[in-house]
């Protein structure tokens, strides 16, 4: 601390503000320890004072206590800055040091000490009126830090598997879905239909048919719009983006969902939670497009990640990055959003990567996850072409739901087919 | 333990800081002011005596002072020195600098013939683009190219970036030669959208859409571009050029804007060709193929890790990762592309040669008394090279 004597300078050595001893500039101008920590406590604490008078009342170092409205006002006229005060080196509360020095200014009667205290202050003789009263401080708590934001999407995935294996499955139209409220944030919902269904065990493996792949695309439909609205940046846009950015989403996400919650039962099988599975067997009644879709997720998806050896949390992670796509065909603000939100995730989870492994593993595996990105998003396009033809041939009956997803709304041809 | 004084004051030392001997005050002072860029301004005449002043010290003179006894702000740890509440999110960022350097060094051999063998294509292509009657040793100023123009060009392309993809990738050789056309209809088109983002770095423009041969398509005049003087196209220049600005829509908003914000470098350029080429899942594609393209996708991805571990970048993972994701965005606007010439061909208005969608996209021509075979290049001209190209040119 700074020495109240006065320095040998040939600088002022008075204090603008009440023209006491000055310990040094503080926030811009020579003042006395008593002022420069009034100033910062107002700064500090937000606080707001009321003049009993015209606001003109005299400021010096005996009656500098008298009136804080005018005291400082005066320490903004003579020059104080409040910018210059250092949020994170000027708390207020009670430190190591200052713990001392408020024991000992309790025994001394100075006027100038009552300010160091938190008792509050005696009426001068000069002054006839009482103090005014200062407003009631609520100081804000601090703020409780944000958590990290993979052990939040680990969590989600959790909770959107737990959802997946139950058997909860409503009925609704797209607009319902992506406007109600997010049943993965809601615990008593969760804990009423969180139990996986009986249909949901694997007994025995047996090949895919036609009702399996429709029965799981609906599911995995269905988790995608509740997964969707988990996310702040989702929730902030407007009803074309948001079906536009689940629509986009629609073969990527459930693919990875598959992928990732297919047990092992070989390099080139998926199974689905019953015991449905599928392998590299021709199947000449599906359309060739969507079989195409097959093997594209057994080459470009399920082989990486088994070669990856992915944990929970970078799964959850990348699934967001996958999910939050700003090529999707939404407004330019959206894009904007979405885009920073993802770059927000990535970051994160090369930072979690480098924490796990060494550095030279963390990159390579983060370089490969992110080049299997890119073989995803052309596996979308392409899907997305095999979806439109299969409908126009009815080779797939699609909810409406679905088609709500896939196509828009599409109430018009709904109602010429009925 | 006994201290030298403080270079900037004079106090009691703490031993060298950023270089010099400094004591505690003025090391956080320095640090404080350059990390969060803190300016000053002196209230005298710049020429106080930070040593003389106790407890006056001005602080545009001290940190005049500290640079002036030669503290370094290169000392100064970015990721070590954060000031401010810390944030749980930002500490798995927090990695020391010498944690960013990669432990086993690779040569990255692969890029590095393919950005030799780069230089040798442009030196083919300002022989062999500029035929038409040019002085070799003059180079024309850049000029907008009509649809004709650039379909002829797109041909002669073909043939040479056939010839650069098999010299730069002797793996890329060892392929049937079935599978070497897949590969390379997959990725013509798509280079050539890819090239047009890297001329854009290189001009700074996005508003013209530059060729290999140096001249370019105003993308703002289209109907130039689609310019029919004898009236032979069954639709007028406006109608064309109303109904094929997509693909230069697509191109300037998924490949020229991006690239450009990015300012994809040479290198990057060519690592994104070469993921392009070998790329994975397309119809046809053999598992002996897929897995060859698997395995140099690999070692492309680890030559990039190296040049950017080279280069020093911080958090070069996350530029990998931007430059990595311009591929989607690139293959969708070849995309538009190739489909707008499939329209143009099948409404036969202003359309490419026979000849072009026979080689450079595998497409069976309608016309069936003389039906023409389905290979591509490989499988027609096993012996073809540049200077059989020259020599058909010249006469």
């Amino acid at each position: 601390m700074t020495p109240q004597s006065s320095p040998s300078s040939s600088r002022d050595h008075v204090c603008l503000v009440c023209q006491d001893f000055a310990s040094g500039y503080h926030y811009g101008v020579p003042s006395c320890v008593g002022c420069k920590t009034f100033f910062r406590r107002t700064i500090m604490k937000k606080q707001k004072y009321i003049c009993q008078f015209e606001g003109n009342c005299p400021v010096d170092k005996t009656i500098r206590c008298a009136c804080r409205y005018c005291r400082f006002e005066k320490c903004l006229s003579v020059g104080m800055d409040r910018n210059a005060l250092q949020q994170n080196r000027d708390p207020i509360g009670y430190t190591k040091r200052t713990r001392r020095p408020k024991k000992e200014l309790k025994t001394t009667s100075d006027c100038s000490s009552d300010e160091g205290a938190s008792t509050p202050p005696s009426v001068s003789p000069l002054q006839l009126s009482p103090p005014p009263i200062s407003p009631l401080l609520f100081q804000a708590a601090p703020l409780k830090p944000r958590r990290c934001i993979l052990q939040t999407l680990a969590e989600r995935e959790k909770c959107a598997n737990d959802l997946r294996l139950s058997e909860y499955l409503p009925i609704r139209s797209l607009h319902e879905a992506l406007c109600s409220k997010a049943l993965l944030n809601d615990t008593a919902f969760l804990e009423k239909w969180g139990q996986p269904s009986e249909r949901h065990q694997i007994f025995d493996l047996r090949f895919v048919n036609h009702d399996d792949y429709h029965y799981w695309h609906e599911r995995d439909w269905f988790l995608l719009t509740e997964y969707a609205k988990t996310f702040d940046v989702f929730e902030a846009l407007d009803y074309q983006d948001k079906a536009e950015l689940v629509r986009h989403a629609a073969i990527t996400v459930p693919v990875l969902v598959q992928v990732w919650n297919s047990p092992d039962y070989g390099p080139d099988t998926i199974v689905f939670p019953d015991g449905a599975y599928f392998d590299r067997t021709p199947e000449p009644t599906r359309p060739a497009g969507l079989n195409r879709k097959k093997y594209q997720m057994l080459d470009l998806v399920l082989k990486p990640f088994r070669d990856l050896q992915l944990d929970a949390t970078e799964f959850a992670a990348f699934k967001a990055v996958t999910f939050l796509n700003p090529d999707a065909d939404i407004s330019l603000p959206a894009r904007k959003l979405v885009n920073n939100e993802r770059v927000r995730i990535t970051k994160q989870l090369y930072g979690y990567m480098a924490m796990k492994d060494d550095v030279d593993t963390a990159i390579e595996r983060f370089a490969r996850l992110v080049l299997m990105g890119t073989s995803m998003s052309k596996m979308a396009c392409e899907s997305k072409e095999a979806v439109w033809i299969a409908d126009f041939f009815e080779n797939i009956g699609f909810s409406a739901f679905a088609r709500q997803l896939f196509f828009g709304d599409t109430t018009s041809v709904v109602a010429h087919k009925l | 333990m006994r201290f030298n004084p403080c270079d900037v004051c004079l106090s009691p030392g703490n031993g060298k800081h950023f270089g010099v001997d400094a004591c505690r005050g003025c090391t956080a002072f320095f640090r404080r002011t350059i990390v969060n860029k803190r300016n000053y301004s002196c209230s005298e005449d710049d020429t106080c005596e930070i040593e003389k002043s106790e407890g006056l010290l001005c602080k545009k003179c001290r940190f005049e002072k500290c640079l002036k006894v030669g503290m370094k702000k290169e000392s100064i740890q970015k990721h070590r020195d954060i000031y401010g509440r810390r944030n749980p999110e930002n500490r798995a960022l927090i990695i020391s600098p010498s944690t960013s350097q990669l432990q086993v060094t690779i040569p990255i051999t692969l890029l590095s013939s393919v950005k030799r063998n780069y230089a040798e294509l442009e030196n083919v292509r300002e022989i062999v683009h500029r035929m038409d009657g040019f002085s070799m040793f003059l180079k024309p100023a850049p000029r907008g190219q009509t649809y004709k123009e650039t379909y002829r060009l797109l041909l002669r392309e073909f043939y040479l970036v056939s010839d650069w993809v098999s010299n730069c990738f002797p793996l890329f050789k060892e392929l049937p030669n079935s599978q070497k056309d897949i590969l390379l209809r997959n990725f013509y088109l798509t280079f050539y959208n890819l090239e047009a983002g890297f001329f854009a770095c290189q001009h700074n423009k996005i508003d013209v859409w530059f060729l290999p041969n140096g001249n370019f398509i105003d993308c703002q005049n289209l109907e130039a571009f689609y310019y029919d003087p004898h009236n032979q196209q069954p639709m007028t220049s406006a109608d064309a050029a109303r109904l094929f600005k997509g693909t230069c829509t697509e191109c300037k908003r998924n490949v020229l804007e991006p690239m450009l914000r990015e300012n994809v470098t040479q290198f990057e350029f060519l690592a994104l060709a070469a993921l392009l080429l070998f790329d994975t899942g397309l119809e046809d594609q053999s598992d002996d193929c897929m897995d060859l393209c698997r395995n140099v996708r690999t070692l492309i991805q680890r030559e990039m890790i190296q040049y950017y571990s080279n280069k020093h970048l911080d958090e070069y993972p996350l530029r990998m990762a931007d430059v990595i994701s311009l591929i989607p965005r690139v293959q969708k606007a070849a995309q538009k592309m190739q489909s707008d010439m499939e329209i143009g061909h099948l409404f036969n208005t202003y359309a490419a040669e026979k000849s072009f969608f026979e080689n450079c996209m595998g497409k069976e021509t309608s016309n069936e008394h003389n039906p023409s075979p389905r290979g591509g290049k490989f499988e027609n001209e096993k012996e073809n090279s540049v200077f059989l190209i020259i020599g058909t040119i010249i006469p």
